[in-house]
């Protein structure tokens, strides 16, 4: 659907790849200034993952979320533009609000002495991880890291913090103020010429970090994210879905990690989606009453009488408040059985009371649609899981016990004709990383070394 | 033949997150083209500057500002509470 006009289109494909984001706004909502509610834009709110349910998609880890991080909503701050020392800030150096500076240490606790010693690895170790989910990595993947906060308090540095780019040499912080500041995720606008026309200079001035340790805020238990290698769409070793010609990539694939892997899967994703296109005979027939069907669900809300609607944004925030409630830190059977039904009820009784004015509006009634229906695969997910997972950042005050042998799989979960199905897959299921994907790409990876070949 | 009929209403928002200079906008639509929000109407008046219908829906990207032909025509600003703060840096002792 056009949301400038309103005009319903009907697209034909052999195959598709689907990648539309990961899901957003559902425990976190503010009607006033909506687009500052998450960290990514306001459509990325997960309605490829409300496709995927529909249409009978498999889905892994969706029981898995975090307390909020690094959101852009209310109490938080615009993305990169405080004072921290990662991702984008990494390797910053940091200041007490004396001005004291903080140690970098590397994974053993030993005090790092220049600024280039943060961007190597340990001794005796090959590399290290960081930014994206890497959150807690494992110590064979550590790298070099400010004092942790609570011994960083323990010696008396005192908040707030400061990030304090003038300490560092100009090669260093042009890289993080000029290029990464500059031109991850955004535009240049709203940090670099932003906090350049309001007087910043980072050879003059320090920028303030906010909450205790880096994070730009701090958020309550029971107000989650999608963030840390999130659920989604599961998918074998070709980022197929359990759907005939049905592909995936990105942030809507399960454990996925931001734009890294986005780019990753969506090259793999589009090569073989191609390759089961150009092998195939025809494209599938389409069904008139389908399409009639669905474009009839689509501009319903534009049929609502004034007296009768009510708007997305009451909805939003009827189910944000609701899985705050019961699907927040701590779960349990009975409440995620109270979360599935109130949300039933608003699927019966307010869905068909959505009212819109014109297509942006539909637009947005639409996102809010998929929302609850996002909302209601992680409840059936949180059900299905019988236990406490610490990776999943997930618990349960019903089965307190954490990652037990018995449940140490993944629950596959899907809809069928409205039917709730849950499979078990081994964690392992892909097998060894090396040997499995060269034995399904043997045929691009000579064409590539032909390439290179070529090329030199 | 029928013809559909939308509405608009102004919505009352918190936030003034675009800021036209009409004396510097050519009124050529790009910002309200390339908003991925979809924020921004095109103006009624024919070389006005866009309409910012949805204030409270800008995600703050910078889109607008960044296609700008006439530097200075569009704004960007964060909500006050957004404006996180900066201070002199303090010598090493």
């Amino acid at each position: 659907m056009n949301v400038h006009t309103g005009k319903f289109m009907i697209f034909h494909a052999k195959t598709t790849v689907m990648c539309m984001s990961r899901p957003a706004r559902v425990w976190l909502f503010n009607p006033d200034t909506v687009g500052l509610c998450e960290f990514r834009p306001l459509q990325s709110i997960g309605s490829g993952h409300a496709m995927g349910w529909r249409a009978g998609v498999e889905f892994a880890m969706m029981e898995k979320s975090v307390r909020a991080e690094f959101s852009a909503a209310g109490r938080s701050f615009p993305p990169y533009g405080t004072g921290n020392n990662h991702n984008t800030w990494y390797a910053a150096t940091m200041v007490d609000a004396r001005g004291v500076e903080i140690p970098y240490v590397d994974r053993d606790g030993r005090e790092l002495k220049t600024v280039s010693e943060r961007y190597y690895p340990a001794p005796g170790q090959k590399f290290f991880l960081k930014g994206g989910v890497i959150d807690n990595p494992k110590y064979e993947y550590r790298g070099p890291e400010t004092l942790d906060f609570e011994e960083l308090i323990r010696r008396g540095y005192q908040l707030p913090f400061y990030a304090d780019l003038s300490r560092m040499p100009e090669s260093e912080r042009r890289v993080i103020w000029g290029m990464m500041v500059g031109e991850e995720a955004k535009t240049k606008i709203p940090i670099y010429q932003n906090y350049t026309e309001r007087g910043f200079d980072p050879e003059k001035h320090m920028l303030q970090s906010y909450g205790t340790g880096w994070q730009s805020a701090n958020f309550l238990e029971q107000e989650r994210q999608f963030f840390g290698a999130p659920g989604g769409v599961m998918h074998d070793w070709d980022l197929r879905t359990n759907i005939p010609g049905l592909y995936v990539a990105g942030d809507e694939t399960f454990a996925s990690d931001c734009a890294g892997a986005a780019c990753a899967t969506g090259y793999y994703a589009g090569r073989k989606a191609a390759e089961a296109a150009a092998a195939s005979d025809g494209i599938p027939e389409m069904d008139p009453l389908d399409a009639e069907a669905e474009m009839k669900r689509l501009l319903a809300p534009l049929g609502v009488k004034e007296e009768d609607g009510i708007s997305w944004k009451e909805l939003n925030m009827a189910i944000s408040k609701a899985m705050q409630n019961y699907c927040g830190g701590v779960r349990c059977e009975a409440l995620l059985l109270e979360g599935l039904d109130l949300l039933g009820r608003f699927e019966r009784e307010m869905v068909p009371r959505l009212r819109a004015e014109n297509p942006h509006d539909l637009m947005r009634i639409h996102e809010v649609m998929d929302i609850l229906t996002v909302s209601q695969i992680v409840l059936h997910a949180s059900l299905a899981r019988k236990c406490s997972s610490e990776p999943l950042f997930f618990r349960r005050s019903d089965y307190p016990e954490m990652d037990p042998p018995r449940m140490r799989h993944h629950i596959l979960l899907s809809c069928r004709n409205g039917e709730i199905k849950t499979r078990e897959l081994p964690l392992d299921y892909f097998g060894d990383l090396k040997t499995e994907y060269e034995k399904r790409n043997a045929a691009y990876m000579e064409e590539e070394a032909g390439g290179r070949k070529e090329w030199q | 033949m029928n013809q559909t009929v939308y509405s608009y209403r102004p919505a009352d928002c918190s936030t003034r997150p675009i800021i036209y200079d009409q004396s510097l906008c050519v009124g050529c639509n790009r910002c309200a083209d390339v908003c991925q929000c979809d924020i921004l109407l095109p103006s009624p008046v024919k070389g006005e500057h866009p309409v910012v219908a949805y204030p409270g829906e800008c995600y703050y990207c910078g889109a607008c500002v960044m296609v700008c032909p006439r530097k200075g025509a569009i704004r960007l600003q964060h909500p006050l509470m957004n404006r996180a703060k900066f201070v002199p840096v303090i010598p090493r002792s």
